[in-house]
């Protein structure tokens, strides 16, 4: 893609920012991230369908927060992570170069054979980027309008269910978890500097790997994300043991919108449902 | 000979309510279900999700969690922050499978005591019909 390696070396020779974070390929069906501090290294950039990453995750991260500027190359699904981030006042709008990308979709599945197009990307409301300082790339077909409510279909399957047998469903799914934390890796919405899991006085959840910890560990992530969640899969796609998280964060996803009318990473303006409260909220529950 | 088996409810209460509407159960001689362990907490803001997992965890068949009614928080907002959290994690816990039947909440203020009263003996009666909560007491064994 040569407009983004001439916008990383212009930006770049003319101190703009110090650092361009974006992707490299890696083999005919993987991309991986790559970091650019210099003008000559630029060249190595690219973007197509394999860039699946959401690089916004790297905000967070103190080499990235130490840079003066830093400009990322992003699609309109990480953008809406770095909205998220702004909003959370882990990032500011000036301190990020947002190289928005137009996107017609990536892939999904692991590499080096990644075949399906993306969840998340049939349910696209961002193909042009909702917010950037430029965009790039050829025009993507058209998104899904923003005031469209997404259903997913494997949450309605899920909801189906009864209960017992979602318990079994989860039992048998978290079973696998090695605890290995890259879902939280990979999170552009987990930024804590203590982990809950690492905390242990007290100690919360069990580090071990057995499906008591298991269990915990995953319902307190899916908890934290609540009404903060941007739908990035990237949780999903990292996971070792194959787990189908996002369908925990969609069901939450659903349910915030269902419930307070929102949804994360579009609005630099709006607050976050889970920090704020009405005095009417709806519910049914409480005696 | 075998001891017949009684619920372990644990009650999350809020200290400025709850707490006192319980107290006042006491004073007043109400007689409530003893399976009840009650917790005090400052404010429903603060019995975050984890205490009902933890406590399900470690062996309790059902939970109740009980605070001042809206608009009467003593920092004025800690029940209705508790309110949207608890939307959402009940929601989770739906999904999840997680039998909710098990986990109460409740607004119950310090002038309270007959509902509190009334609260535990109905809980108590509603898990005593129920059965212990074997999916997790389960889940805490293979952890051993």
């Amino acid at each position: 893609m040569k407009e983004i390696i001439e916008k990383a070396k212009e930006l770049l020779s003319q101190g703009t920012v110090d650092l361009v974070i974006g992707y490299e390929q890696c083999g005919d069906k993987q991309c991986r991230p790559l970091f650019v501090q210099k003008p000559e290294e630029a060249d190595k950039l690219v973007f197509n369908e394999f860039c699946v990453h959401n690089l916004a995750t790297y905000l967070t991260r103190p080499e990235v927060k130490q840079t003066k500027r830093v400009a990322i190359v992003a699609k309109g699904c990480d953008i809406r992570a770095i909205v998220n981030l702004i909003i959370e006042n882990q990032s500011t709008r000036e301190h990020v170069y947002i190289i928005g990308m137009n996107c017609p979709g990536v892939v999904s599945g692991k590499a080096p054979n990644p075949t399906k197009p993306h969840t998340k990307c049939q349910t696209c409301k961002v193909r042009t980027p909702q917010m950037s300082d430029v965009t790039l790339g050829p025009t993507p077909p058209e998104s899904i309008p923003m005031d469209k409510t997404i259903t997913h279909p494997d949450v309605e399957e899920l909801k189906k269910k009864t209960r017992e047998e979602k318990w079994a469903f989860w039992r048998e799914q978290l079973s696998k978890c090695i605890r290995c934390y890259a879902c939280r890796q990979a999170c552009p919405m987990c930024y804590c500097n203590r982990c809950i899991v690492d905390l242990n006085t007290p100690q919360w959840i069990d580090t071990r790997s057995n499906l008591r910890g298991n269990l915990d560990w995953n319902i307190v992530r899916a908890y934290h994300l609540s009404g903060r969640c941007i739908d990035c899969g990237e949780c999903e796609r990292v996971c070792p043991a194959n787990i189908p998280l996002m369908l925990l964060n969609r069901t939450l996803q659903e349910e915030v919108k269902e419930k307070f009318d929102f949804e994360s990473g579009y609005d630099l303006e709006a607050c976050p449902p889970l920090t704020v409260f009405e005095k009417d909220d709806h519910e049914n529950f409480i005696r | 000979m075998e001891e017949k088996w009684e619920p372990t409810i644990i009650a999350f209460v809020c200290n400025w309510c709850t707490y006192a509407g319980a107290d006042l159960a006491g004073t007043s001689r109400f007689k409530y279900a003893p399976n009840v362990r009650i917790i005090k907490t400052p404010c429903t803001g603060r019995i975050d999700p984890m205490f009902i997992l933890s406590a399900l965890e470690r062996g309790a068949d059902g939970v109740i969690v009980s605070g001042c009614h809206p608009n009467d928080c003593h920092y004025n907002e800690g029940n209705f922050n508790a309110r949207r959290k608890y939307i959402m994690f009940r929601a989770l816990l739906t999904q999840l499978g997680v039998d909710l039947d098990r986990v109460t909440f409740a607004w119950c203020s310090a002038s309270e005591g007959i509902k509190f009263a009334g609260l535990v003996t109905e809980v108590t009666d509603r898990i005593r019909k129920m059965g212990p909560y074997t999916e997790f007491k389960q889940l805490n064994q293979d952890a051993r």
